[in-house]
């Protein structure tokens, strides 16, 4: 918990594609209460932008929850298409549909 | 001396539910098996519509729910309510004549409609693909980010009293001489309680199995994609006529593909500078994890209405279950011969728009008021639920 106490002395930045600071996130454990690593990030969109995490998941990954009445894993996963792509690239793949047009 | 209410699940709708009876002055304990909003309340987009309901109950009961929403805005912390209205654009010109229908009828009702021919569609939506041939527009229409909003209302029903357990998940309703006398925890030990709303979606008719209640709730599951941080293509909501069809199951022209998933565009910005892409319904059972398929299908029919989004970044996509009914009514209802039971279920795409008229009306029903909307339309045994086997 070591870095986690750092960054709250240097007011950093812990999720630097939302902008998202230390002091947001304590705000955040307390105003909602988060019960897994997935609600602490839908409230504070970490690991919600651009890098999807990547850069910031293992410090987040560290950060202590509320306790819930059970132990869960965190809820988090990873989805299609797993890295940021041009939606042309999803619609060129495709195949043939993508040659319909109405009659 | 107050009355104790139990309330099954703490999404969208339990936690409105939970907002509205602590108001009343009753005594909430708010339960979920897991997070707050953490299935399909944060699976979801953030529709207020009334843009897609049929004229008549449907939309009146969408309007009432507005109504008390903008109430919420104002007395909630913030949840990035917006309302900016929304479109429906056509992709042909049968679809153009039965835009202009629509609104006809939708206007008639009172609703704050209007038809857009191609060249005020384009004015309207700048970014549209020059063969888009019309649309239309509902003035009312409002949007939200759906896991803030489930949060608000937890913490004004926590300010006024509300326990709130997550993580505790419900085993069955505890029954005694016939009637619900609270609810018996997979942890061990129970809750007693006055009257028990259960409020848990798709997981409503597992529950009230144990009672012998049979609802025809099912999981009809939704994907949506996520673009990164990056040019808008408006501010406002919208989709393509096609989704009407899509939703209540009436023909239309598309892709195979589009039609075997259930695919029709939707354009949703956010207040985060991103902005989402729907939709897809499909009954292929409870797994959430989204299929690159589909994702391909709604690309596509991005593209298609707007030709400009080729260079955006997609970034992720998610999918949620939305909990479906045969005639696309949710159901609130009390059950006679289970007193004091409650079922606040089955809003499919529509649990974030009508959170806000079903939660009071659930706290109407509890505490036995005058119910804010008419209850026949959304009971538990009214005909049009009747026959459905659960398994069809």
């Amino acid at each position: 918990m070591s870095s986690q106490r750092n960054a709250s002395e240097m007011g950093a930045i812990v999720c630097r594609c939302e902008g998202l600071t230390w002091a947001a996130v304590q705000r955040a454990l307390e105003q909602f209460q988060p019960t897994s690593l997935r609600e602490l990030k839908l409230v504070t969109r970490w690991g919600m932008g651009i890098c999807q995490g990547r850069t910031c998941r293992p410090f987040m990954a560290g950060v202590p929850l509320s306790d819930g009445e059970t132990t869960e894993p965190s809820g988090l996963s990873l989805h299609v298409p797993y890295k940021a792509v041009a939606l042309s690239s999803l619609v060129d793949e495709g195949g043939q549909d993508n040659a319909w047009r109405p009659t | 001396m107050s009355a104790k209410v139990i309330v099954v699940g703490a999404g969208v709708i339990g936690a409105a539910s939970a907002h509205y009876l602590t108001q009343s002055g009753a005594s909430v304990t708010l339960l979920d098996r897991g997070d707050i909003g953490g299935e399909t309340s944060s699976r979801c987009d953030g529709n207020v519509l009334a843009i897609d309901k049929d004229p008549g109950f449907d939309s009146q009961m969408a309007l009432k729910s507005q109504e008390l929403l903008r109430e919420l805005a104002q007395a909630l912390s913030p949840f990035e309510y917006r309302r900016p209205g929304s479109y429906l654009v056509c992709d042909n010109a049968d679809e153009v004549e039965m835009a202009r229908e629509w609104v006809h009828l939708q206007q008639e009702a009172g609703l704050p409609f209007a038809f857009l021919d191609a060249a005020a569609v384009h004015r309207h939506l700048p970014h549209l693909a020059e063969d888009v041939p019309g649309g239309l527009l509902c003035g009312s229409d409002a949007t939200l980010n759906p896991l803030l909003y489930t949060h608000a209302l937890v913490a004004s029903a926590r300010a006024r009293g509300a326990v709130v357990r997550p993580h505790q998940a419900v085993q069955e309703l505890w029954m005694d001489d016939g009637r619900v006398r609270g609810v018996v925890l997979e942890s061990g030990g129970g809750i007693e309680g006055d009257a028990v709303v259960v409020a848990a979606g798709n997981w409503t008719p597992a529950l009230l199995q144990s009672v012998g209640i049979s609802l025809p709730i099912r999981p009809r599951k939704g994907h949506l994609l996520v673009s990164a941080k990056g040019p808008l293509f408006g501010d406002a909501k919208v989709m393509e006529f096609g989704y009407l069809m899509s939703k209540f199951g009436r023909e239309r022209q598309a892709s195979a593909l589009a039609l075997r998933y259930g695919v029709a565009l939707v354009y949703e910005p956010t207040l985060s500078h991103n902005f989402l892409l729907g939709s897809s319904r499909e009954f292929v059972g409870w797994d959430t994890s989204p299929a690159m398929e589909v994702v391909r299908v709604i690309a596509q029919r991005a593209q298609r209405f707007y030709p400009g989004m080729r260079t955006a970044t997609i970034m992720r996509s998610y999918a949620g279950l939305r909990p479906w009914t045969p005639d696309h009514f949710p159901i609130v209802s009390t059950i006679d011969r289970v007193p004091g039971l409650i079922v606040a279920a089955g809003h499919e795409g529509d649990g974030i728009g009508l959170a806000a008229v079903t939660g009071h009306l659930v706290a109407d029903l509890a505490l036995e008021r005058d119910p804010v909307i008419g209850v026949e339309p959304l009971r538990w045994d009214r005909p049009s639920l009747k026959g459905v086997a659960q398994d069809v």
